[in-house]
C-alpha cells in the first residue's frame, strides 16, 4: 500500500514538475507530460464513453483544454485535480455539445419521409426511381440535388458525402435539409 | 484565433500522439494565474479604494454611525446580505476561471445564495410588498438608485474580469453573471448605505434586487467582453465556446 502511495506520490511530483517546466516554455517536458496523460485520460473518458471515436475525440478536446488553460495550474497545487477536472468538463461539454447537435438534425433526420426512402431502399436495388421522383430531382438546384442524391439515394454518411461534394458536412446538411424541402413541396404539388 | 493544433478539417483525422506533437510546436511561456485569494483581496482593495474616494469626494454621504437605520434589522440583513453576495458571486467567478476549483466555486454559489436570501428575506420588506406601485417620482428614484450600483459595480467588476480572461474561460455568459452579481452588490452596498428613501419596495428593487437586474442586463456584453480580453490575453487560444476538436 505503501508503496503504491509512494509511487502515485513520485508520479505526481514529475506532473508537477514538467507542468512548470511546460509553463515557462519546455517543450520536451511538455510533450513527455501530455503523451504520459493520453493513457489516463483515455481510461477516465473511457469510464462514461463507450464509443472509441467519441472517445477519442474527447481526449484531443481535452489536451486541447489542457493547452489553453496552462496558465491556471499553480504550483502549490495538484496537478491530478486539475487535470481531471479539465477531461471532465470536456467530457460533459462534448455530451452537451453532441445533445444540441442531435436537436439541431432533427429536422433533418424528420424530413426523410416516407416515400424518399422507400425510394432509396428501391434504388439501391437496382430498381428505377419513379418518373415523379425522378423529375422532383431533376428540377432541384445542382448543389441541393447533388447533396440528396450522395445522402439520400447512395447511401453515404456525411462525412463522406460532403468529402465527395468538396464542402463542409454543415454546408453539405444545409444543403441536403434544403433539397428535401423543395422536393417535399415538388412532390406534393405534382399530387395535387 | 487558432491554434496550429485546431487546423484540421473532419476529413484528415489525426491521432491524439499528433495533436499532442502539434501542441509542442505551439507551445509559448505563460505565466501562471495568481491564487485566488489574491484575485479577491485585489477586487476587495478596488472596493476599498472605491469605498474611500466616494467617503471623501463622493455627492451623497453615507449615512453617519450613529444613524438609527444601522441599528435597524430590515436596514443590516440588507447590508450583510448584499456584503455575502458580493462576497460568495465573485470567488465563485474568479474560480469558475480555474479547472480543479469546483468547491470554491460551489461554496461561493452557497454564500452568495445565503447572501440573496438574507438580503430578501428582511422583515420589513416582506411584511410590506403588498404595497408595490411605485407614483413617476419613486420610479425616477429606483432607476437612479439601479443606475448608480450598477456604475459602481462595473468599476469595480474590472478584476473579477481581468482574472476571469486570464484563466481559462469556459462557461463566459456563467463567469460574465457571477461577476456582475458580485460589483454590483458591492455597488449596492454603497448605494443603500446612502440612499435615504425609506420605500420597501424602493429597497427591495433598486437595493436588494439590483445586482440580479443588473446581470440580467449586463450578462450577454460582459460575456463579449471577456472573450475578446481572452483572446487578447491568449493569442494562441481559440475564442471560448468555440469547437476546439475536429468534427465527424
Amino acid at each position: 500500500m505503501d508503496e503504491r502511495r509512494h509511487r502515485w506520490n513520485e508520479r505526481e511530483d514529475a506532473w508537477r514538475a514538467w507542468m512548470v517546466a511546460s509553463q515557462a516554455g519546455d517543450g520536451a517536458a511538455y510533450e513527455k507530460l501530455l503523451l504520459e496523460l493520453l493513457p489516463r485520460a483515455r481510461r477516465q473518458v473511457g469510464a462514461r464513453v463507450r464509443d472509441a471515436a467519441a472517445r477519442e475525440d474527447i481526449v484531443q478536446n481535452a489536451l486541447i483544454s489542457i493547452h489553453r488553460a496552462r496558465q491556471t495550474y499553480r504550483p502549490e497545487r495538484p496537478f491530478t485535480p486539475w487535470f481531471n477536472a479539465i477531461v471532465r468538463n470536456a467530457t460533459i461539454d462534448w455530451v452537451r455539445s453532441r445533445a444540441r447537435q442531435s436537436l439541431r438534425e432533427l429536422p433533418l433526420d424528420l424530413e426523410r419521409t416516407p416515400e424518399p426512402a422507400a425510394e432509396t431502399s428501391a434504388c439501391r436495388d437496382g430498381d428505377p426511381l419513379s418518373a415523379e421522383l425522378e423529375n422532383a430531382l431533376a428540377e432541384l438546384p445542382a448543389t441541393q440535388r447533388q447533396a440528396v442524391e450522395l445522402i439520400h439515394l447512395e447511401g453515404h454518411s456525411v462525412v463522406e458525402a460532403a468529402s465527395r461534394a468538396g464542402v463542409s458536412t454543415g454546408a453539405l446538411k444545409v444543403r441536403a435539409h434544403r433539397g428535401y424541402r423543395a422536393l417535399r413541396a415538388l412532390l406534393r404539388k405534382q399530387d395535387d | 484565433m487558432q491554434t496550429g493544433a485546431d487546423r484540421q478539417t473532419g476529413d484528415d483525422r489525426q491521432t491524439a500522439e499528433d495533436r499532442v506533437r502539434a501542441l509542442v510546436r505551439d507551445l509559448k511561456p505563460v505565466h501562471p494565474i495568481p491564487p485566488l485569494r489574491v484575485g479577491l483581496a485585489s477586487a476587495a482593495g478596488i472596493w476599498l479604494g472605491m469605498l474611500v474616494v466616494l467617503w471623501l469626494f463622493g455627492r451623497h454621504a453615507t449615512r453617519p454611525f450613529g444613524h438609527s437605520d444601522w441599528s435597524s434589522p430590515a436596514f443590516l440583513s440588507v447590508v450583510v446580505g448584499l456584503a455575502l453576495l458580493a462576497l460568495g458571486s465573485t470567488i465563485a467567478a474568479l474560480a469558475s476561471a480555474v479547472p480543479g476549483r469546483d468547491r470554491a466555486t460551489r461554496i461561493g454559489l452557497g454564500v452568495g445564495g445565503l447572501g440573496i436570501l438574507i438580503s430578501l428575506a428582511s422583515d420589513r420588506l416582506w411584511i410590506s410588498l403588498g404595497d408595490l406601485a411605485l407614483s413617476r417620482e419613486e420610479l425616477a428614484a429606483c432607476l437612479g438608485c439601479l443606475s448608480h450600483a450598477t456604475a459602481l459595480g462595473i468599476l469595480s467588476a474590472l478584476i473579477p474580469c481581468a482574472y476571469v480572461s486570464y484563466g481559462f474561460l469556459r462557461r463566459p455568459n456563467a463567469s460574465a453573471a457571477l461577476a456582475l452579481v458580485g460589483s454590483v452588490a458591492f455597488g449596492a452596498i454603497v448605494v443603500h448605505a446612502s440612499c435615504l428613501a425609506a420605500s420597501p419596495v424602493h429597497q427591495l428593487v433598486s437595493h436588494a434586487l439590483a445586482p440580479v437586474i443588473a446581470a440580467g442586463l449586463l450578462t450577454l456584453p460582459t460575456a463579449l467582453v471577456l472573450r475578446f480580453l481572452a483572446e487578447r490575453l491568449h493569442p494562441d487560444s481559440p475564442p471560448a465556446g468555440s469547437s476546439t476538436a475536429r468534427s465527424n
